[in-house]
């Protein structure tokens, strides 16, 4: 009988560790929910079943956006029909119907970068709360380090890049929006350099905290990787000079909670990665959806439209384009750095 | 919203006047290059004049902020796993204590103290129980060579 109570007891402590270090990633935000699978497990059918889901929940937005589309193509055709009409007042035309098309698409477009801009904040309140979990996860794992290093360049250049999306990218975006419709107005050269040269700007700021953030992150994950790597050698160097059966409990134990901090760690990461795909996924969709219409209505206005209103509708699209590769570079950078903790001591 | 409003007002406004300076000037003339060359320069400078007003101060102190609160996870982090490691090694060596006490017939029970400055390393134990002098003294010897508990720190109740 004393033989299985001391059995049972020492079964317990191999129990136990399992359960001990507890690290969970915080509940997705109240918008990515509908898409959040019930399981997380599984990576692979945790992102099929968001993908799938935010595809069906598409269909609202698609019917909006086609009734946009078919305005332009409608008043495209009565801008051509008037101009041959009447050949004196094709400037007149011109003006009114880029103002026309300017109104049409000032308040879908305005919508999305709306929808664009709180998914960025979304995605950045939650990668702080994610953030200090994976953290700290890391750091019970060994990876002291190289944590730190990830979670200051992380939560660094996500400031720095919602910072400049707000300051920078969306005034230049709307100032880009304002040059398309006035170029295409008075069809003023200047005006289309203007507007050519804030779209480098908006691009190149994007493309270059992603850049200079990957660089980052390659460097301090080798070198911060290197010292976690000795110090834990060290460690066990130092376990394994001390007594036999004490020696051997503390090494035991030690693997345990690399090996425990790691499950829990990553399972809070996939559940991250599929959180923060979620916030994503949604609105992504419906801009890209948009942005998809508005370069098939530019193909179809090319038939029978005029340069000028053509290249209009498709600098909007461009703008689309835009908000999708503003809200894909913050999306990116967070995935980038959750791989990382995940990657991160295992 | 309004620093965004007065920005793109800004932007307007100098383009505006650009757009009226080169129109009055003929662009071929020197004087006209020269109007142009200047209207360039404003639109830039109305442009990137935002650029102006960050603060490296305030990068710093946010970088400061940062580091401080990536120390303060790590530290939680490592106390975390330094906590549950003590738990774990604290009822394993009491676990191994007392098959040792099975094996010689006594019935005991024992308190292992842990070392917090050194690995989680025991470096006490209080037994509480009948012990005759040659199983305390093997019992002792065997926490002190297996365990590391000097006998100085084995307390017998």
């Amino acid at each position: 009988m004393k033989k299985w109570i001391i059995l049972i007891a020492l079964l317990c402590t191999v129990i136990l560790p399992v359960s001990a270090v507890e690290y969970q990633a915080p509940e997705a935000p109240e918008s990515a929910q509908q898409y959040m699978p019930k399981e997380t497990e599984s990576f692979t059918d945790g992102l099929l079943y968001v993908l799938k889901t935010a595809i069906f929940a598409l269909r609202p937005s698609l019917a909006s956006a086609t009734g946009v589309c078919l305005s332009l193509v409608a008043t495209v055709l009565l801008m051509r029909i008037l101009s041959n009409i009447s050949d004196d007042a094709s400037n007149v035309i011109q003006l009114t119907g880029a103002v026309v098309i300017g109104l049409l698409l000032l308040d879908p477009v305005h919508s999305m970068i709306q929808l664009g801009t709180n998914t960025i904040t979304q995605m950045s309140e939650y990668s702080k709360l994610l953030l200090p979990v994976m953290t700290s996860a890391m750091a019970a794992q060994g990876g002291i380090t190289s944590s730190a290093a990830l979670y200051t360049g992380t939560v660094l250049f996500n400031s720095v890049l919602t910072s400049a999306i707000s300051r920078l990218v969306v005034p230049g975006l709307y100032v880009f929006l304002c040059l398309c419709v006035a170029g295409c107005a008075v069809k003023e050269e200047m005006l289309d350099k203007i507007r050519d040269t804030v779209k480098k700007g908006i691009t190149w700021c994007l493309k270059t905290v992603l850049y200079i953030f990957t660089g980052y992150i390659s460097i301090t994950g080798v070198i911060s990787g290197t010292v976690d790597a000795s110090a834990l050698k060290a460690t066990k160097l130092t376990i394994s000079g001390i007594v036999p059966v004490i020696g051997k409990v503390l090494a035991d134990t030690s693997e345990t909670i690399l090996v425990s901090a790691g499950i829990m760690k990553n399972a809070a990461g996939v559940y991250g990665v599929l959180a923060i795909i979620a916030v994503f996924i949604g609105p992504f969709l419906e801009i890209g959806i948009q942005y998809l219409l508005l370069k098939l209505t530019g193909a179809v206005c090319n038939i029978f439209g005029n340069k000028q209103t053509v290249t209009l509708i498709n600098n909007f699209s461009t703008g689309m384009g835009i908000i999708l590769a503003m809200i894909g570079t913050v999306c990116v950078l967070l995935l980038i750095s959750l791989v990382c903790f995940m990657k991160g001591m295992s | 919203m309004d620093s965004i409003k007065n920005y793109i007002l800004r932007i307007v406004i100098a383009a505006i006047i650009c757009g009226v300076v080169r129109s009055l000037m003929k662009e071929k003339t020197a004087s006209g290059k020269m109007v142009n060359l200047l209207s360039g320069l404003l639109m830039a400078i109305t442009i990137i004049a935002p650029l102006a007003n960050i603060s490296f101060q305030n990068i710093t102190a946010f970088y400061t902020d940062i580091s401080v609160d990536a120390d303060r996870y790590v530290e939680d982090g490592k106390n975390s796993a330094a906590q549950t490691a003590a738990g774990i090694i604290k009822t394993q060596v009491e676990a191994y204590i007392l098959d040792k006490a099975n094996n010689l017939g006594l019935q005991i029970a024992v308190e292992v103290e842990l070392d917090d400055n050194n690995n989680s390393v025991p470096c006490g134990a209080v037994v509480t129980g009948a012990v005759s002098p040659y199983a305390k003294s093997v019992m002792g010897t065997y926490m002190e060579e297996q365990l590391g508990i000097p006998k100085e720190n084995q307390k017998w109740n």
